[in-house]
């Protein structure tokens, strides 16, 4: 029989058996034909038509098979619709075990039809009505997989069915453990819809909580997305009331995570929340100052100050460089500054180059003023008494410019942290200063309740700034319109993106409009689909503004995701729209949409970098800093540098700011372009005939490279991958200074300090030592220009002696008689050196004398070992982590395994033992605010009474 | 082979004696291994870079490398590559390699892994040496072996050297004459190349499937085939000129010629004409020109002058000859004369068909020449067996539009109508238009063909952006000396 076949040349013979009368010719030929299938289904494929027949033939007893053999043939010739559906109408003859290609590439097309039909259902509400055949093909293909226990598919599968009762089933019947972080980690954020995203996190719940001793800390994750802030609150109260010490460490390290990932609304309402009962008063109180940020800024702050890199000759040399007369030139320094200690408390340069300071004038005073903010940010119980000078009281008005910029700083001193004090404070500005001569404060305090209520969802907030949205003045309604977005960040609040959209149409102010598109942006951060009603709307208008809303909704529903319809619409908008800022923000939001696949984002942009448009090359610049930031990604390098010498002053400066972003905290031994590209920076400042724009870029990338003195990088996302929602609206926030320079310095929301914290139970910081199995010139930081750093730890200390500042600006009296500007900085720079090691010198003995040993790493290689000591508090670059241990036999352990960088919560394993702490560089000091809620018994000290040489100016606000 | 050279001239130098046999043996071998691996390493090249056109140079490499193949450096080669964890099927495939090479399976201890492009590199060599040295029993196995390797691969690296794979493999089995039994085996290739997306195999097989049907005369088969699937556009163009060879021929045998002969023209034209491919240009032309006597046309006559044509299609240029004149005789004393030669080429049915032609060609030149013609003339002339006959016969010519005449029944005459004017039809447009047509898509396919190599147009950039910032620093330091004392004072004012 076998023969038979095999010698068959034709299939014609049995073909026509099928057009007897017989059914016992019929089946033999149907048999033979879906024997032969495979070789004559050309020749077959004509008599389908016949076969169908068979099929539809209710008296006919093999129907099934004559399904399965058109459905065979239907598969070869490509139509594979055609062939589901026989395939179907053969029931069990459609053998799903059969690894042949037929069976494959029909249950694949089963699988994602059945995925289609019911996320169609599930989007529009009703039960989906799905063929109950098809149903049990997908049925059986979980079997198999269950039988194979291949449950990472299974789990895959399920979601993407959004069949949730088999996704529990997989849980149960799989590790759970590793599945349940593989769902967390991997697939959640695959869910383009909101609700089932919720639907699974709650399934996560349930499955964790059936554990007897669950991780509790992915419990509270899946809680907070799930915003369920009383539940969380009944954990963490729980564990913090529980005697076992573990549970405690462990309380407080979940409560780390969660001010690092929750919202703002999120975290403010498990503080409420949390009970303080007797026994365990201590603890909870600990977790509340934990979840209002409090601890963490106090360390990062710690961190930021004692480690402090800045190299002050870069500043120095480019304030020579730039023209201080300049508005723009001003702004330049002061961001460069700003970012470069960022939270960092140092002010040293402005102190000293008052006179350089003195020359701002209208918005670069609001600006310098606001930069403050920015170096001073986290700076939670100090904040006040620092702005006192500039914040307007009712006797004296200096100037309107610098009292706006006193508004905005305090907000971001308080950014993503709204105390109510601060908060309170800002919110009665804006009823006290009303009419026409505020509106520049109003502007102020506008920016600053949107930093420190970012995400805080407050309706009250929200309405305040509503009615000032409505007075529809420029410059006041521009503030406003930003600050609804960021208060309202993520929470897709309908009335008031009714509201937002309603003004937007109605105002005939451009720049309110330009503001209400990014602060519809912000609204739906993250909502995916929820917002494409929203982006649908927008997209069509007539308003190239509007449409520019359009793309900042696709940007912020869909950051991160890598979502290929948000792609495909941005790429669309950005070849095809008539408006250049429409094109530019297409372009730019890929870099925000590809944040977690950056080595995509090259290839992709890679066309667009070498477009005719010099805004779609500008965008394709910053789409590669944004997605590739502090990767140092070899393939954006190579499409950037070139861009540096671009024929057009902004696409310079959009290449600067770029690659600043992408090399932050690289050195020459990992990255050896680095040099090369701080260098262009200098030659961009040096060229006398270079435009305005490229020096501004330059210089800010200055800043931006070496920001937060070094030792922070830009943290789109935290460290576990999740998307860090503040990091993200600052950086589009930033963006923006495209428009207007002051929101330059929302950048500063994206700076995360990369270190490495380790905390007791107490919250302080012991003596502890890890080990990096590398090279330490890997993660070395980059020397000083013209000055090697021998002395880089002791260097550090400098920066709290006030005898330094006073070498310093001795030093900078002397040299301040007027300078050639090109060719003096050497002298200069040189000068400074030596006055500030001598400052150090000195410290060195200090500390030796007084027998303090201050932990540090130990400097040299040991020969042939490749790896050296990192001391708590002190940086871990991103990829270095990979090579990070914890020491076997160490005193601490972490509470939470596997985690080197960031703040560790670990045990003591000697408890009774006198512990070695790492004293605390700030010194205690009484905070501003005897009412304030801050829970930190030491902060950065404040520094010296100091205040910007403004003069009072008569100049008339700005007008739009 | 400058490697060689100065491989051979780095060798003998120092010497400065004449090598002995062994040596130079032993020197070959070394330098065949080291192309053999040199190969390897464009594979290599490819794989990381997922770039098809490194591979096409590792495969040009092979026309030289196939002159030169030994079994004891293949072998070797083969051990290089046999780490202990390459997967299970291409450790079998590389043990079969060694085993049907007749050489010792060695293993290296610093043995390579190997990619499924680099075993089925190695495979296609070992084939060709095993097709050169004439094991064919042993290149069919190893051709099967390594069928395995290829179709397990999806990877789109592996496409082009699959697609030479499965050449070999039909070759094989056609050598050993069972040619059918080839057939289950490239079915499913065609169908798990067309599922993913493997175009250059696809184009492959799908060839060979028609020429495996063409050798069984399975006709039917073929046409179906090529009905149901469709041809990649961006086929290789040797591949194409094959496949539409053989679309022509079975277009011509079910009697579809205009069809087969637009696509056999195609074919001789996309096929590059040099000697290697003189076969294909031979067996396509015969087909050619038969065809284009069947569809009434004469061809050029230079087509039979061109240097490789004018051996092989003698026999055709008689039969055209006779066709162009109507001699049925002669005609039937050409095709008497060389049946075997048509037999063995596989036209005869096509050539026996040209009889009527030859009969339609006498009618239209006896039309032409006459004015009125009476029916037992033409009898005569074209050599009928009877009146009736040729009236049948002129009749079917008036009818199929061959002839413009009339035939007098009763008086046993036809009358040829006056001749028209054809520039005053629209032929001439008509016949334009396709010629135009045919250059279009000429110009089309040769644009299509071109390949831009990412990132040239830089260097270009580069100079181009070099000259600008001349040019903006030139004008920059004549606005400084023209303005040179005032620039200060004004660029304050400016910005106050």
């Amino acid at each position: 029989m076998a023969g038979q076949v095999e010698a068959l040349t034709s299939a014609t013979g049995l073909i026509s058996l099928l057009g007897e009368d017989e059914r016992e010719l019929q089946l033999y030929g149907l048999t033979q034909l879906n024997v032969v299938a495979d070789r004559f289904w050309a020749e077959i494929s004509d008599a389908i038509s016949q076969i169908e027949v068979l099929y539809e033939d209710e008296a006919f007893p093999h129907r099934q098979l004559a399904a399965l053999v058109a459905s065979k043939i239907y598969f070869h010739l490509g139509e594979f619709d055609d062939a589901l559906g026989f395939a179907l109408g053969a029931g069990q003859l459609f053998n799903l075990a059969d690894p042949s290609a037929y069976v494959q590439t029909v249950v694949n097309h089963a699988m994602d039809k059945y995925i289609e039909l019911r996320a169609k259902a599930d989007d529009e509400g009703g039960e989906a009505a799905v063929d109950t055949r098809l149903v049990a093909v997908v049925e059986r293909m979980f079997e198999r997989c269950f039988e194979l226990k291949d449950y990472a598919q299974v789990v895959g599968i399920a979601i993407e069915t959004r069949r949730l009762d088999v996704l529990e089933r997989a849980l149960v019947s799989g590790d759970t453990q590793a599945l349940l972080a593989y769902v967390q980690r991997e697939c959640i954020d695959l869910i383009g819809s909101i609700h089932v995203q919720s639907r699974v996190q709650e399934l996560l719940f349930k499955v964790h909580m059936q554990f007897e001793a669950p991780d509790y800390e992915a419990v509270c994750l899946c809680l907070s997305k799930l915003n369920h802030p009383q539940r969380t609150a009944e954990i963490l109260g729980g564990l913090a009331a529980s005697e076992s010490e573990d549970k405690v460490l462990g309380a407080y390290q979940i409560a780390f995570e969660l001010e690092a990932n929750a919202t703002q609304e999120f975290t403010k309402a498990v503080v409420a929340a949390l009970a303080l009962d007797g026994e365990r008063a201590a603890a909870v109180e600990r977790i509340k100052s934990i979840l209002r940020g409090d601890e963490t800024r106090k360390l990062h702050l710690d961190f930021l100050f004692r480690n402090n890199k800045t190299d002050m000759n870069i500043l120095n040399r480019t304030c020579k460089q730039l023209d201080a007369r300049q508005s723009l030139a001003h702004n330049a320094m002061t961001f460069a500054n700003a970012f470069m200690h960022a939270g960092t408390t140092v002010d040293n340069f402005l102190r000293a180059n008052l006179e350089w300071l003195s020359r701002a004038n209208s918005w670069s005073k609001f600006t310098a003023t606001a930069a403050l903010g920015v170096i001073h940010a986290g700076q939670l119980r100090h904040g006040f008494g620092l702005l006192q000078p500039y914040l307007p009281d009712d006797s004296t008005s200096v100037s309107p410019f610098s009292e706006g910029g006193a508004f905005f700083a305090l907000g971001l001193i308080h950014a993503g942290h709204g105390s109510e004090r601060a908060i309170g404070y800002l919110q009665e500005a804006l009823v006290t200063y009303q009419g026409y001569n505020a509106e520049i404060l109003q502007h102020g305090a506008c920016l600053g309740l949107g930093a420190a209520g970012m995400g805080s969802g407050s309706v009250a907030l929200a309405q305040a700034l509503t009615s000032v949205l409505y007075t529809d003045s420029a410059v006041s309604g521009e503030a406003a319109g930003l600050a609804l977005g960021m208060v309202m960040l993520g929470t897709n609040h309908e009335p008031t993106l009714k509201d937002m959209l309603l003004y937007a149409k109605e105002t005939a102010h451009e720049k309110i409009i330009r503001a209400l598109a990014v602060g519809v942006g912000l609204v739906v951060f993250g909502r995916k689909q929820e917002a494409d009603p929203l982006i649908a709307s927008l997209i069509d208008e007539e308003d190239p503004l509007l449409r520019l809303g359009a793309v900042h909704a696709i940007t912020m529903a869909y950051c991160g995701t890598g979502d290929n319809g948000a792609i495909r619409r941005l790429l669309h908008l950005a070849v095809s729209d008539v408006k250049d800022d429409v094109r530019r923000a297409a372009v730019t939001s890929l870099g925000f949409v590809l944040l977690r696949s950056p080595e995509q984002v090259p290839r992709m942009v890679e066309l667009l970098s070498e477009s005719f448009n010099p805004h779609v090359r500008v965008g394709a610049a910053l789409a590669l800093g944004i997605a590739c930031a502090g990767t140092g990604s070899k393939a954006a390098i190579a499409i950037l540098e070139p861009m540096l010498k671009d024929t057009v002053d902004f696409v310079v400066e959009g290449a600067s700011i770029a690659l600043a972003f992408i090399m932050i905290q690289q050195n020459e031994t990992f990255e050896p372009k680095v040099a090369d590209v701080r260098k262009q920076f200098a030659t961009i400042l040096e060229t006398k005939n270079a435009e305005g724009v490229a020096k501004f870029g330059a210089a800010i990338s200055q800043g931006i490279i070496d920001a937060g003195g070094r030792n922070v990088t830009i943290g789109l996302t935290t460290g576990d991958g999740q998307l860090n929602a503040r990091a993200c609206a600052g950086m589009l926030l930033f963006t923006q200074f495209w428009y207007w320079f002051p929101l330059a310095h929302f950048l500063s929301l994206a700076f995360r300090p990369t270190a490495l914290i380790a905390v007791n139970k107490d919250l302080n910081t012991p003596v502890i030592e890890v080990v990096c199995a590398a090279r330490k010139q890997l993660f070395a930081y980059p020397p000083d220009i013209e000055q090697p750093v021998e002395k880089a730890p002791t260097k550090v200390a400098t920066a709290v002696l006030s005898t330094t500042a006073k070498v310093r600006r001795t030093a900078r009296r002397e040299d301040s008689v007027p300078e050639g500007p090109a060719s003096e900085p050497v002298s200069a720079g040189q000068d400074q050196a030596a006055a500030a090691d001598e400052g150090s010198s000195m410290d060195v003995d200090d500390a030796s004398g007084s027998g303090k040993t201050q932990p540090q790493p130990k400097r040299g290689r040991r020969p042939g070992q490749e790896s050296f000591a990192v001391s708590n508090i002190t940086r871990v670059l991103p990829f270095q982590e990979k090579s990070m241990r914890w020491p076997a036999g160490s005193r601490y352990v972490p509470v939470r395994q596997g985690r080197v960088s960031g703040v560790l919560v670990v045990r003591d394993t000697q408890p009774g033992e006198p512990e070695e702490l790492i004293p605390s560089v700030l010194q205690e000091g009484p905070a501003d605010g005897d009412g304030d809620d801050a829970a930190g018994d030491a902060t950065v000290p404040p520094p010296e009474p100091f205040e910007y040489p403004f003069g009072d100016d008569a100049t008339p606000p700005a007008s739009s | 082979m400058s490697s060689k050279e100065a491989a051979s001239k780095e060798a003998e130098a120092p010497m400065e004696v004449e090598a002995s046999p062994e040596q130079k043996q032993a020197e070959t071998r070394r330098i065949l291994l080291e192309d053999i691996t040199r190969s390897i390493g464009f594979l290599q090249r490819g794989i990381t870079a997922a770039e098809t056109h490194y591979i096409y140079r590792a495969l040009r490499t092979l026309s030289s490398l196939r002159k030169r193949l030994q079994p004891e450096v293949l072998a070797e080669a083969v051990a290089a590559r046999s780490a202990a964890e390459n997967a299970p099927a291409t450790r079998d495939c590389l043990a079969t390699m060694v085993a049907l090479l007749k050489q010792k399976p060695a293993g290296s201890p610093k043995a390579g892994a190997c990619e499924p492009e680099v075993c089925l590199f190695l495979g296609l060599l070992s084939m060709l040496y095993l097709l050169d040295s004439g094991s064919r029993e042993a290149g069919a196995e190893l051709a099967d072996v390594l069928l395995g390797v290829a179709s397990a691969s999806q990877r789109r690296t592996v496409d082009p050297i699959a697609s030479r794979i499965y050449f070999y493999y039909a070759r094989f089995f056609e050598l050993a004459g069972r040619l059918a039994d080839a057939r289950p085996a490239l079915l499913g290739a065609l169908q798990a190349a067309t599922l993913t997306g493997m175009k250059e195999t696809k184009t492959m097989v799908l060839t060979l499937l028609l020429r495996n049907y063409l050798h069984y005369n399975l006709y039917d088969q073929a046409e179906r085939l090529t009905a149901k699937t469709g041809f990649p556009a961006e086929a290789p163009s040797n591949l194409l000129a094959r496949y539409l060879y053989y679309l022509g021929f079975i277009e011509a045998v079910q009697l579809n010629y205009s069809q087969a002969q637009a696509h056999l023209l195609e074919a001789t034209r996309k096929a590059p004409s040099n000697a290697a491919t003189a076969g294909f240009q031979q067996a396509a032309h015969k087909i050619y020109v038969i065809v284009e006597l069947l569809m009434g046309n004469i061809p050029e006559r230079s087509l039979f002058r061109a240097p490789t044509l004018r051996k092989p299609l003698a026999p055709y240029l008689e039969l055209a000859r006779a066709v162009r004149i109507g001699d049925l005789t002669k005609f039937q004393d050409v095709v008497d004369r060389h049946e075997a030669k048509f037999l063995a080429d596989n036209v005869l049915v096509l050539v026996q068909r040209l009889r009527h032609n030859v009969i339609k060609a006498g009618i239209r030149s006896i039309n032409v020449a006459y004015s009125r013609i009476s029916l037992r003339d033409i009898c005569l002339k074209l050599h009928l067996d009877s009146e009736e006959d040729a009236e049948y016969i002129v009749a079917k010519a008036i009818r199929d539009g061959v002839i413009d005449a009339t035939i007098d029944h009763e008086k046993g005459f036809v009358q040829s109508a006056e001749v028209h004017n054809v520039y005053g039809t629209s032929d001439p447009q008509y016949a334009f238009d396709k010629r135009t047509g045919f250059c279009l898509g000429l110009y089309n396919d040769s644009v299509k063909a071109m390949r831009y190599p990412g990132g040239n147009h830089r260097k270009e950039l580069a100079y181009a952006i070099e000259a600008i910032k001349r040019e903006r620093e030139l004008a920059h330091e004549l606005e400084n000396e023209e303005y040179d004392d005032e620039s200060d004072e004004d660029a304050m004012d400016e910005d106050l």
